[in-house]
């Protein structure tokens, strides 16, 4: 792998990250309020689906970084 | 947000965003892709096989390159022992010719010695000879005086005879 | 000055109605075919012209874009399924770049910069891959909702964040798009903006800042074309591999 390949593959996942998390949320949120104004419970859902989001996006964040070190090991392997 | 808010026009952009991509799409599986890829997969076979051949080419020169090294330290042991066979000839030439010469000027040096003994033999012989003529002579000329006729006939002949002897003896 | 979101109102041309729908072209719609036809038309270019062994200029720059394309597919898919899905994810870059740089034009309408566009195609891309997951695996596929190594206990709080995060993946797919196209576009107009409504003298300077940002759009049309490509390949391979 080359270095700009690298460094674009960097810039992708720099790009992937803010938004993985904040959408994450974000989805949790919304099927929260969907959740509470269906079963008229207001406000349990949303906050446990604002939880769950962001248990979800932290797993996407962590899922991108644990493919970069995987990245980055096949790297070393390759490279030596 | 117009994003948000122009609803009326959704549906004409999810519609042709759509199609469009679905025309584009089919175009270009069918028209595009299929000759660049064909040519991509044809380098990548012919730099392959190009890379094999020049591993070949490689490995045949790798050979010829030992060979030539391998004729060029025979090459350089045989003149190497061309130059001592010479080195040792030239050697050997010397020392004969050093060694004839010594015998030569040796010869030579005996020779010398040899002459130069003979004259002095020589010289020698004929000092002794004059030598003793000449005592002889004075000696006569003491004794005759003492002696009578016939004795100083006897011993004059007896003189002569000697000198003679000698002369003979010594070939003069 | 007037509102810096107008620009991205859409305002119908020729009038058209299918099924009671109303699909008028619009500029936004124009300006999406002028880009997909120039990508078209180079590509058509390219293949005329004779693809050769020893590539032209144009062939190379094709040849580039899509080995590029084929190692990520191969990379993310698997090389004995990639042939299958390149055509599909290499329309999907040429589509997204094609609607983002020709946004570029002043004047032109960035197609990308619209919620619904980006998140039809997000969300088609989300169906195909429940449609593949389920076709190759049947009802294994469910267990792309338990990651594996999860005690049993933690199961039943694991399934809706995997619920979320897995609803999440189109959303920020389509969100991320929208939003680095309309983001981009805005900070030029305002900019723009503010470089005509102010004197030369200072006005210089929002119009120095326009143009340097108008290249760093450029890269980040890319950038976000190479992203939702290179995402659309994950997606597809997460289910194709299942974990």
């Amino acid at each position: 792998m080359n270095k700009g390949s690298e460094f674009r593959r960097g810039l992708s996942i720099a790009f992937r990250l803010g938004t993985e998390l904040t959408v994450a949320v974000m989805i949790g949120a919304v099927m929260g309020y969907a959740l509470d104004r269906y079963f008229n419970s207001k406000p349990w859902f949303l906050a446990a689906g604002v939880i769950l989001g962001g248990a979800a996006g932290c797993l996407n964040v962590y899922r991108v970084s644990k493919e970069i070190t995987v990245e980055n090991d096949k790297d070393q392997n390759n490279g030596v | 947000m117009p994003q948000f808010e122009q609803v009326e026009v959704f549906h004409s952009l999810i519609f042709w965003s759509l199609i469009s991509f679905a025309i584009l799409f089919f175009l270009l599986k069918r028209f595009a892709f299929p000759p660049i890829l064909e040519v991509l997969e044809e380098r990548e076979n012919k730099i392959r096989s190009e890379i094999g051949d020049a591993e070949k080419l490689r490995q045949e020169a790798e050979g010829l390159k030992a060979d030539l090294g391998r004729e060029l330290k025979n090459a350089h042991e045989k003149a190497q022992t061309i130059i001592q066979m010479a080195g040792d000839e030239s050697k050997k030439i010397q020392e004969k010719s050093i060694q004839e010469t010594q015998v030569k000027v040796r010869q030579m040096q005996n020779d010398a010695e040899q002459e130069i003994q003979i004259t002095r033999n020589k010289l020698l012989n004929e000092i002794r000879s004059y030598t003793a003529a000449l005592t002889m002579a004075s000696t006569e000329k003491v004794i005759k005086k003492s002696l009578s006729d016939d004795d100083k006939k006897r011993l004059i002949d007896e003189s002569i005879e000697e000198v003679l002897r000698e002369m003979e003896s010594r070939g003069v | 000055m007037e509102n810096p979101l107008h620009h991205f109102e859409i305002h119908p041309i020729v009038h058209l109605s299918l099924m009671g729908f109303d699909i008028s072209i619009s500029k936004a719609v124009i300006a999406m075919w002028v880009g997909l036809s120039i990508v078209f038309g180079l590509f058509m270019l390219v293949v005329k012209s004779g693809v050769r062994l020893i590539p032209g200029k144009l062939q190379i720059v094709a040849e580039i874009s899509l080995g590029f394309i084929k190692d990520m597919v191969e990379e993310f898919i698997g090389e004995k399924e990639a042939p299958k899905y390149f055509p599909f994810i290499a329309t999907i870059f040429f589509f997204v770049l094609a609607c983002n740089l020709i946004g570029m034009i002043p004047g032109s309408y960035t197609i990308t910069s619209q919620l619904v566009v980006t998140g039809v195609f997000a969300t088609g891309i989300f169906i195909l891959t429940l449609f593949i997951g389920f076709a190759k695996h049947g009802l294994h596929f469910f267990g792309i909702l338990v990651p594996p190594g999860v005690p049993k206990i933690m199961i039943p709080i694991m399934i809706p964040i995997e619920i979320i995060s897995m609803i999440a993946r189109p959303v920020s797919l389509s969100v991320r798009l929208f939003a680095n196209m309309t983001a981009g576009h805005t900070i030029l107009y305002v900019l723009f903006g503010l470089a005509m409504s102010t004197p030369l003298m200072i006005g210089w300077l929002p119009f120095g800042f326009t143009v340097a940002i108008n290249g760093l759009e450029i890269a980040i049309a890319f950038i976000q074309a190479y992203i939702f490509t290179i995402l659309t390949c994950v997606y597809i391979g997460d289910v194709i591999h299942l974990h």
